[in-house]
């Protein structure tokens, strides 16, 4: 009993918490079309979770950071013109799906050249199924630029926290995939279940456990979230003069 | 004799004259049919002397004649070429060279019997009157060009009426070549007459000064001074110094080849934005026959290597990724962007050292750096929270000196940032007022007075450039503010937002002070950038607009409305200069047919130095007398009183003309080889201008002669004809 109403307080003080930060102005943008969007993928079975994970994450960049997302963010399909709603797009999977159309092969490719960033997560977080449709498909879309890991120096450990490492609902490998397109990263591999690490029932739980570093991982994996949102907005900001001194020095403090 | 041709004067021509042959040939052998019978002795003579006597009647009746074409030589078809140029007026040891023409064309005139063309050549050639020349050569162009000069006095003699060329000329043009100069076959014989060749300078000079005209504060940049050393002075030591406005700077010995040529190199780097004047100085030498041409000045315009601009965002969005992204890329930009990623109620969850976030250097930004930034974008920043209300007026001087700045809307911009009433609304070209938005999507119309303002004009012209913004993607929401600011250009505005009972303005650019400003009320453009199939994808158009932005509020000349060249960069005194220009208003459209004025800064008087009109297309072109004294000067057009261009130029007292001035007889005498004339080395020993001249050859009329219309020739043929009939009628027969 004891338990359960340390509970309940624990996710009334997140509430409020979450009150607190709303935005001092009235507006955050003019308009849904203007508006910071994380758009999931519809990728049939499983988008309902996904739109669950960018609602998460839309509410914890909005938290901690002063940008101001959409807390209900749409889905947008390959082939439609509703992919371009927004140059963000999780894709979020955990089975092999069958080759995408011809349609959603050149949406893929229209939305990374005119600035799309693509985060794809792999919920299952070892599983080959998802892994190799992903592989396959990033390689008819982009033959002459597949995935490398993603250096640790890269601005994505420090678009906005300083990270050593990637982290998710599982610890998974010690690096990120990406895709460079012109002088970004514009999609973006995660085989950590990142969006499982986000995820929240109803009543405001934390849906499934982190593993092996439990409520620590958790945090960092949220953070990665917070720093690829900020990335796709910022790109190399951080790699920007005023900033290396600071960051060089906060670096150099780190254990 | 083989001028001669013959001809037939028979009326009927040679078809006469086979029918009057045919005729009597058939008469002749009828008579030779007739004498069957006769023995053979009589026959052959009657045959012969009836041959004879036809022949000789045929000869008489076809009236062969000779004819050939006379011509007859008669004076003049000469044409004098002369150095109007103002190295001509320097002075050797056999005095001033324009005194030894005047001389020459003295003894030439007492000579009445050639009355030349004469042509005067300096940068261009146009002819001149014979009388009198003596007394009015006054040499005085900037320039030497030989070559035009001949291929002028060619092309002007389409007749063929000029026998010979007499060049008189110090040959002082060192990029004339003998061989550029194409001479038909009946060329005429080009003389030459070297003025000053017999009598060589003593003279140290700067004969060509290389510098980039643009320069960048802070990077070294290059001038190089070609020198030369002639006559008594070519073994002389040369020293060159370099002076910036009254200071020397640096000094250099040339080292010269065997031909007396050689550079010096000084290696500059500009503090300052804007004209920097260097001047490189020989020092006279007391023997130095021509003291003018030891100072030149070289006028960098100094601007940065890159546009520096800072553009400082209130928080990330698509908005703010996409235009650093552009400026990012645009090679020719030097962005400093700053972002805040977390306000005061922001819950970050991590202590600072976990985060890779700076305080906003505010101090450095906008006390220390600001003037060094070209243009200053606030992207749906709001000031407040930040405590840079102390720095909004610096902003405003800043501006006001000659910065540009933009504020890009958003919840966070204009009224909404609470920039009322705030030096920045003093620099922007709106008058913001309470907070207020503009709901809904729209698509951005072109104000129809400004469709050829730069930053909006999209197409080739007008009807193009609205035609290109119907198309583009649609925008999202507006701020609303009070009013345009007088004298401010409203050059996008909402297609049903109304403000006072006018469209919206979307988009307003002005001027503040010496800087432009521009407020833009959507934080929506990006989606020119980012859009469907659906509609017409705007990246081109984005990156356009944005890049035309920044160029038109830092003053990229090409962005003008107005702007003027003048043909060259540097003159001598005097020199005239050729201006040329398109003249527009402050909406783009052409100044058509206006009055213009002209004139220099400093000025030598208050009139102007021209007053012409513009073109229908606005275009300005002027020739206008230079100043007399050296120094930079700036050329002002202005229109109704007020200046509309500008551009800059250098008068030096020695110029291109003064520079190279050694008399250069080599091309001149290859000339004079080539076409059988004469050179002469100085004006002494020149032959009188009869000599020279040539003569013409003219049509006379026709000659003509009938070698066989004469008596004997007559009596001959009778004759033969006569006794033919004796011996018939004495051997029997009829």
């Amino acid at each position: 009993m004891q338990t359960r109403f340390g509970v309940r307080w624990g996710r009334l003080c997140w509430v409020l918490v979450c009150f607190s930060v709303l935005p001092v102005h009235p507006v955050a943008a003019f308009g849904e079309a203007t508006g910071v969007e994380l758009v999931a993928l519809d990728a049939g079975e499983g988008t309902a979770e996904a739109r669950r994970v960018t609602e998460r994450l839309a509410w914890e960049v909005r938290k901690r950071s002063s940008v101001e997302p959409i807390l209900e963010p749409g889905r947008a399909r390959l082939d439609k013109a509703s992919l371009f709603r927004s140059p963000f797009l999780y894709w979020r999977g955990s089975e092999e799906f069958p080759p995408l159309s011809e349609a959603a092969i050149e949406g893929l490719r229209k939305y990374v050249h005119r600035g799309g960033f693509i985060l794809i997560d792999d919920a299952t977080a070892g599983g080959v199924g998802f892994d190799r449709a992903v592989r396959r498909e990033l390689l008819r879309a982009f033959p002459a630029t597949p995935l490398k890991p993603i250096s640790p120096k890269h601005t994505i450990y420090r678009s906005f926290y300083l990270l050593n490492r990637p982290l998710g609902r599982v610890q998974g490998p010690a690096y990120l995939e990406g895709m460079t397109y012109g002088d970004r990263i514009a999609v973006v591999y995660s085989q950590h279940d990142l969006g499982g690490a986000l995820q929240r029932d109803n009543l405001g739980a934390w849906s499934r456990a982190v593993v092996p570093g439990g409520e620590g991982q958790r945090e960092l994996a949220i953070r990665l979230g917070v720093n690829l949102v900020l990335y796709a907005l910022c790109t190399d900001y951080k790699d920007d003069q005023v900033h290396a001194p600071f960051i060089m020095r906060r670096r150099g403090a780190q254990p | 004799m083989s001028d001669w041709q013959w001809q037939l004067g028979i009326p009927g021509g040679s078809t006469a004259a086979w029918v009057v042959g045919l005729a009597l040939l058939v008469l002749w052998l009828v008579e030779l049919r007739s004498m069957r019978g006769e023995n053979a002795r009589r026959r052959a003579v009657l045959a012969t002397l009836g041959g004879l006597g036809v022949l000789g009647v045929y000869l008489l009746a076809i009236q062969i004649t000779l004819v050939r074409e006379t011509f007859e030589e008669v004076a003049g078809g000469t044409a004098i070429l002369l150095d109007n140029s103002r190295s001509m007026t320097l002075s050797g040891s056999s005095g001033p060279r324009a005194d030894s023409v005047k001389s020459l064309v003295e003894s030439w005139q007492e000579d009445g019997r050639v009355n030349p063309l004469v042509y005067l050549f300096g940068s261009s050639a146009r002819g001149t009157t014979w009388e009198g020349l003596a007394k009015s050569y006054d040499p005085s162009d900037d320039t030497t060009n030989i070559r035009e000069a001949l291929d002028y006095a060619l092309t002007n003699d389409p007749g063929r009426e000029i026998g010979s060329i007499i060049v008189i000329s110090d040959g002082a043009d060192t990029a004339f070549r003998a061989e550029s100069v194409a001479f038909g076959e009946s060329a005429p014989a080009v003389h030459a007459v070297v003025i000053g060749a017999d009598a060589p300078l003593d003279d140290q000079a700067i004969i060509a000064l290389r510098a980039d005209t643009t320069a960048y504060v802070g990077v070294p940049a290059l001038i190089r001074a070609d020198v030369r050393g002639v006559g008594g002075l070519r073994q002389r030591e040369l020293r060159v110094q370099l002076w910036n406005e009254s200071r020397l700077e640096q000094e250099s010995v040339a080292i010269l080849d065997g031909q007396g040529r050689g550079t010096v190199e000084f290696e500059v780097a500009p503090k300052r934005i804007g004209r920097a004047l260097y001047r490189i100085v020989i020092p006279v030498a007391d023997d130095d026959e021509v003291p003018a041409n030891n100072v030149r000045a070289a006028l960098l315009r100094v601007g940065r290597e890159r546009l520096r601009a800072l553009l400082v965002a209130g928080r990330p969005s698509w908005d703010v990724r996409f235009l650093r992204d552009f400026l990012k890329r645009d090679g020719s930009v030097d962005l400093v962007s700053f972002f805040i990623l977390r306000g005061a109620s922001d819950l970050t969850a991590a202590s600072t050292n976990e985060l890779a976030l700076i305080p906003f250097p505010t101090d450095e930004l906008f006390r220390e750096h600001l003037g060094s930034f070209d243009v200053v974008i606030f992207q749906n920043f709001d000031y407040a929270p930040y405590e840079m209300a102390t720095y909004l007026p610096r902003i405003r001087e800043y501006v006001q000196r000659g910065g540009s700045f933009v504020m890009i809307g958003g919840d966070r911009s204009f009224g909404e940032g609470r920039y009322t009433g705030t030096p920045i609304e003093d620099v922007l070209p709106v008058r913001i007022g309470g907070a207020g938005v503009a709901r809904g999507d729209y698509r951005a119309e072109v104000s129809k007075q400004l469709a050829r303002h730069p930053i909006v004009a999209l197409g080739p012209d007008p009807a193009l450039t609205r035609q290109t913004w119907k198309t583009l993607p649609v925008l999202s929401g507006a701020n609303r503010i009070a009013a345009a600011k007088p004298g401010a250009q409203v050059l996008l505005e909402h297609p049903r937002a109304r403000l006072g009972g006018q469209a919206l303005p979307i988009l307003v650019v002005g001027e503040s002070g010496r800087g432009r400003t521009a407020a833009f009320m959507t934080d929506a453009s990006w989606r020119w950038r980012f859009a469907a199939d659906e509609v017409t994808v705007g990246s081109d158009e984005y990156e356009l607009f944005w890049d035309r932005m920044v160029r038109w509020l830092t003053r990229d000349p090409l962005l003008e409305p107005a702007r003027i060249s003048t043909d060259r960069e540097r003159y001598g005194l005097g020199a005239d200069i050729e201006v040329t220009g398109l003249l527009r208003d402050l909406r783009y459209k052409p100044l058509r047919k206006v009055t213009t004025e002209v004139r220099f800064e400093p000025g030598e008087s208050e009139e102007p130095a021209a007053v012409v009109k513009t073109d229908q297309d606005g275009q300005l072109r002027v020739s206008v007398p230079g100043p007399k004294q050296a120094g930079a000067y700036e050329i002002v057009a202005s229109v109704d009183g007020e200046e509309i261009a500008r551009e800059v130029l250098i008068v030096e007292e020695s110029g291109d003309e003064l520079a190279d001035l050694e008399a250069l007889s080599a091309e001149l005498g290859t000339i004079a080889e080539r076409t059988g004339g004469r050179l002469f080395l100085g004006a002494d020993g020149v032959p009188p201008l009869s000599e020279l001249a040539s003569s013409t050859r003219r049509a006379a009329g026709l000659v003509s002669k009938q070698p066989l219309s004469n008596p004997w020739f007559m009596f001959l043929t009778i004759g033969v004809l006569g006794l033919t009939w004796v011996l018939r009628r004495r051997w029997g027969r009829r």
